[in-house]
């Protein structure tokens, strides 16, 4: 008999963004500087050890990494807050909840999975109502009805992790005064060990309808995922993963999350939740859906 | 390369609350597992009915509603009906 070797996977990290670029975005309409929770709560930069937390680490394989140190934002009329929206779902299969985010006025960017999925959802979303900066049963911009959406074929044939992005496309603007997200393609080395920012719309706190925000750092960068030990729970699919670059306000994605610790490769030995990553072709898909809307592709 | 999303199966599930009554409009949400699963969350129906999509592995699924939360631990793949009883924290 032959023995046939097996060895331990190790999963290649190669450079697959060397070039930085760039789609601008707007801060929207001034009010009167930076709102508060922007100005004490986001990160910058970047860090080997990560951010201390609040409160005692317990440890678990849980998308709340250790102890919950998410914060809810409250000024949620401001930017970047109000350009990050509560999704209610519908779809063949009932109701699920998610986050979107605007690069557009009339583009919102998501995880695929919250526009399709053959299993969870029977396939395509219905119907899906966006509400920009909702903060419990305020919604300071209303809500807009959305029903044409798109993803890519690699997660509509196949369902892979690395291409879970989706794309709400809205018939009427959202008002100009939101302003939208910076979306950049950046390279291995920037990303490593940057300090990211997360905020979106989770089901156990605020049941989906309140914003809170986390912070820490990437922990690992594949081609085509990043990989953060930043609290976050379902209902947060979708929502911006952003920096800032040196010396800049705008706030700049550089990845849709959409997975928990389940989506980390073992032998990466890490516990990180994950984000498909911003890079050529993505952004090139995300300018193709703004210019299908009307929204200027700068 | 990273891990690939694994073949998922459907699962019914009903989300009850303390005295076995159906909870409508909770939210579910698998917190962790040993395969990939996305971050969304799955509203139960006016009978408390939800489904969840599960690939082979183990999982935590969570329900909360109204302050109130519980879990269970699951096998993915088919199965029998899952069953989250929630209740006030302490």
């Amino acid at each position: 008999m032959q023995l046939k070797s097996m060895s331990r996977p190790v999963t290649e990290v190669t450079e697959a963004a060397p070039r930085r670029v760039v789609l601008t975005g707007s801060r929207g309409a001034e009010t009167g500087g930076p709102s508060l929770s922007e100005k004490f709560l986001v990160v910058r930069g970047k860090r080997e050890a990560p951010l201390p937390r609040r409160r005692p680490r317990l440890g678990g394989l849980e998308t709340i990494l250790g102890q919950d140190d998410r914060t809810r934002i409250l000024d949620t009329d401001q930017a970047p807050w109000r350009q990050i929206c509560a999704l209610e779902i519908e779809s063949a299969f009932g109701t699920f909840i998610g986050t979107g985010w605007f690069v557009g006025p009339k583009t919102l960017i998501t995880a695929g999975h919250c526009v399709f999925d053959s299993t969870q959802m029977n396939g395509w979303a219905s119907s899906i109502t966006v509400t920009p900066g909702r903060s419990g049963e305020a919604k300071p911009f209303g809500s807009l009805q959305a029903s044409r959406f798109s993803s890519v074929d690699r997660w509509v044939q196949s369902q892979d992790p690395d291409y879970d992005i989706g794309c709400i496309h809205l018939d009427q603007p959202a008002p100009d005064s939101l302003g939208s997200f910076s979306v950049a393609v950046l390279s291995n080395a920037d990303l490593q060990n940057a300090l990211v920012n997360i905020s979106g719309y989770p089901g156990d706190r605020g049941d989906g309808r309140e914003q809170y925000f986390h912070a820490n750092r990437i922990l690992r960068v594949g081609p085509r995922r990043v990989f953060y030990d930043v609290d976050t729970f379902g209902g947060q699919s979708g929502s911006p993963v952003w920096i800032y670059e040196d010396g800049s306000d705008v706030p700049v994605v550089v990845g849709i999350h959409a997975y928990g610790t389940g989506g980390t490769p073992a032998d990466f030995g890490i516990l990180a939740n994950s984000a498909p990553r911003i890079v050529p072709e993505v952004l090139e898909q995300i300018r193709k859906w703004m210019a299908e809307n009307g929204d200027a592709t700068a | 390369m990273t891990e690939g999303r694994k073949v998922t199966v459907s699962r019914a599930g009903r989300v009850l609350d303390a005295s076995g009554r159906p909870v409508a409009g909770a939210v579910v949400a698998v917190v962790s597992g040993t395969a990939p699963t996305p971050e969304i969350g799955i509203r139960s129906g006016a009978d408390g009915r939800f489904t969840v999509a599960l690939p082979a592995g183990k999982f935590r699924l969570q329900a909360h509603a109204r302050g109130q939360a519980g879990a269970v631990e699951v096998d993915g793949g088919g199965g029998e009906e899952i069953v989250i009883q929630i209740q006030s924290s302490p």
